[in-house]
């Protein structure tokens, strides 16, 4: 099956994909809300997207005390009837990727639904470093990937101890404004939404600050 | 006449349900038949407490309808009790007179409210348990104005909230042990919850056993081994024990905490008679002994292993964890792993910090997290869980993948969640 794949060294940390996911499911921006999170150690460097994986055998469907989420044996997603979710948080505590979200209008625990098979954060993200892949094919790459840097591809230092580097791409003042320029006009193109590309580039400060300075919010 | 069936299924709750859904779904050519106690098909045992809030309906606490085993191939024979099981013939025998052979059968009885029988005034009008719809509708009917909880697991947390929010006037929680669930709280925690258990307008009322009931037709009030408390109604909440009757009568072995000794593919020691549920002895993931968990997951997990293998595919049962979980009516509180008690004296440490209403403990054993509990916040409540199941590996290895830090004694809590998100992706690799 095809999922979202997150390739953490390619990923720049702007957020765009929170943004993006807030806008498209709850017609509004609000990261903390969005079905996919990356998280960092508080440093800004990314370590991975909170993200549903549709897993070959998702403990979120034994753990649901309603029976409401289930695995389609067909497409392999992991769907979820979530109007009668009586938000227990057994599968937002038992997920191993952190990957339920409670929604604060829907009253109810929802995870990545994959936009129905056109997933608007991949179009969104600058860096590529999320796509939408074959699983097996994907997960192959990204290993090789991380093992011809682990080894030292040229051009890639090797630093004992770590296994990855993440390798952020510094981007000029005009390659950002064009960044921004583009995923605006994506927006409005696959949503028929409006979002200025300054008011996406506060948004992504915000959700910096925001991951960084956690110690203050709790 | 005995009528011949596939698969058949002794329960119809989480365990049941599940075993017969997954059976189905394997082999769709197996004939599977599931017998139930109650005339109801499978509902959320843990939304119970919100249908006696009033929060939810009856049929969203209902988790499958008629329907949904119809379009499955899976059959019911509602209310009606076995009588016996003959293992050797493989026939099961009903109080109804009915008669079943089966080529494997799966117990999944399930567990009983702990009931102290023996106490005088137990089995007057207003003595209530809550594990099962007809106990809430019961509830319900009687009505009243004041109500005790007796126990703080989470029946007695989340009855005594339920109740409360029913519109009860006064709630009493009583726990006889010195602090509110010490199976999986620590002092300090549960000192936090009665706070906002008070909050709530609840009364709790720890350290206290209940040493009798008073009146004569009807509860007029419990005594306490401090004080009397007049109410009308008192809601059990003392524990479950699995149900084993029928394994014992039938010989099946149980294991050394009297519920049903299983493998890991679920099968008892009897040929062709595989359990799961409530009903059986597990293996604490984390420690690595026996224990019973009478969870939700567990069971639908358990039932989905036992009905994949009586289909004939070979799947691992693995054990479970205990998470001790409430998250309704604006309290959150979580615990799993060791509490404090438990913790090795020498290696043991403990982190915990309190901002504003959240308040959380981690404990550590030798570097490694094995033990987490928090109130009134689940963030990060994911990654700590993952940790803690992956730390248990690690100890079935005895080998460490992960790096003790130098201060850990130091860390603030945020610290040790941003030190494990790191750690974590260096395991992941």
């Amino acid at each position: 099956m095809k999922l979202l794949t997150y390739d953490q060294t390619r990923c720049n940390y702007c957020g765009a994909c929170q943004i993006v996911c807030s806008l498209s499911k709850k017609d509004r921006i609000d990261p903390g809300q969005a079905r996919i999170r990356i998280q960092t150690a508080g440093d800004g460097i990314p370590l991975r997207a909170a993200v549903c994986q549709h897993c070959e055998e998702p403990v979120c469907v034994t753990a649901c005390m309603r029976g409401i989420i289930e695995k389609d044996p067909e497409t392999g997603v992991v769907r979820r009837h979530f109007e009668d979710c009586f938000r227990c948080a057994a599968c937002h505590v038992m997920c191993p990727i952190g990957a339920a979200v409670l929604d604060e209008e829907l009253k109810a625990f929802v995870t990545c639904d994959l936009c129905g098979g056109d997933p608007v954060c991949v179009k969104v993200c600058p860096t590529g470093a999320l796509g939408y892949a074959d699983v097996q094919e994907s997960s192959e790459a990204i290993r090789t990937r991380y093992a011809r840097m682990a080894l030292g591809q040229p051009g890639v230092p090797v630093v004992p101890g770590t296994v990855l580097r993440h390798t952020p791409v510094t981007l000029t003042k005009a390659e950002e404004s064009a960044q921004w320029k583009k995923i605006s006009e994506t927006i409005g193109a696959e949503l028929g939404k409006k979002v200025s590309p300054a008011q996406l580039k506060k948004w992504s400060r915000r959700i910096r600050e925001e991951e960084t300075g956690k110690e203050d919010k709790v | 006449m005995t009528e011949r069936v596939d698969l058949l299924i002794i329960g119809s709750g989480a365990a049941g349900t599940s075993a017969a859904f997954a059976a189905r779904r394997a082999d769709p050519g197996l004939s599977v038949l599931i017998i139930g106690k109650e005339n109801r098909t499978e509902y959320s045992a843990p939304a119970l407490p919100d249908y006696l809030s009033g929060e939810l309906e009856l049929d969203k606490v209902m988790v499958r309808t008629k329907e949904d085993y119809d379009r499955e191939g899976i059959r019911l024979h509602l209310n009606d009790t076995v009588a016996r099981i003959d293992p050797k013939k493989r026939v099961v025998k009903t109080e109804s007179g009915k008669s079943f052979r089966y080529e494997n059968l799966i117990l999944a009885t399930g567990s009983l409210p702990i009931q102290l029988r023996r106490m005088k005034g137990t089995d007057l009008p207003g003595n209530f348990v809550m594990k099962t719809v007809g106990d809430i509708d019961a509830m319900i009917a009687y009505g009243g104005k004041n109500a005790v909880v007796v126990g703080s697991g989470a029946i007695g947390l989340e009855g005594s909230m339920a109740l409360k929010a029913r519109g009860y006037k006064k709630v009493t929680m009583v726990e006889a042990l010195d602090w509110l669930s010490p199976k999986s709280l620590d002092k300090a925690m549960s000192d936090e919850l009665t706070a906002n258990l008070n909050a709530f307008g609840i009364e709790v009322l720890a350290g206290e056993a209940v040493e009798g009931v008073i009146g004569e037709t009807k509860v007029e009030g419990v005594v306490t081994s401090r004080r009397t408390i007049p109410c009308d109604i008192i809601l059990w909440g003392i524990g479950m024990r699995p149900d084993v009757e029928l394994a014992k009568t039938t010989g099946i072995e149980l294991g050394e905490l009297g519920a049903v000794r299983v493998d890991d593919r679920m099968r008892t020691n009897v040929p062709h008679i595989y359990a799961c549920g409530d009903c059986i002895e597990s293996v604490d993931k984390l420690s690595g002994k026996p224990a019973v968990h009478l969870f939700w997951e567990p069971a639908q997990r358990g039932g989905t292993v036992a009905g994949l293998n009586c289909a004939g595919l070979d799947k691992a049962w693995g054990g479970s964890v205990a998470v001790f979980l409430t998250h309704k009516g604006g309290l959150s509180i979580v615990g799993f792993g060791k509490t404090e008690a438990e913790l090795d004296p020498l290696k043991g440490l403990v982190l915990e910090e309190r901002k504003g209403k959240v308040y959380r403990r981690l404990h550590f054993e030798d570097g490694l997290l094995c033990g987490v509990q928090m109130i009134n916040t689940l963030d990060d409540v994911d990654l700590l869980f993952d940790v803690i199941t992956k730390n248990a590996l690690e100890r079935d290895r005895k080998c460490r993948l992960v790096k003790k830090p130098e201060h850990l004694d130091e860390m603030t809590i945020t610290d040790v969640i941003y030190w494990l998100r790191k750690e974590r992706r260096a395991v992941i690799l």
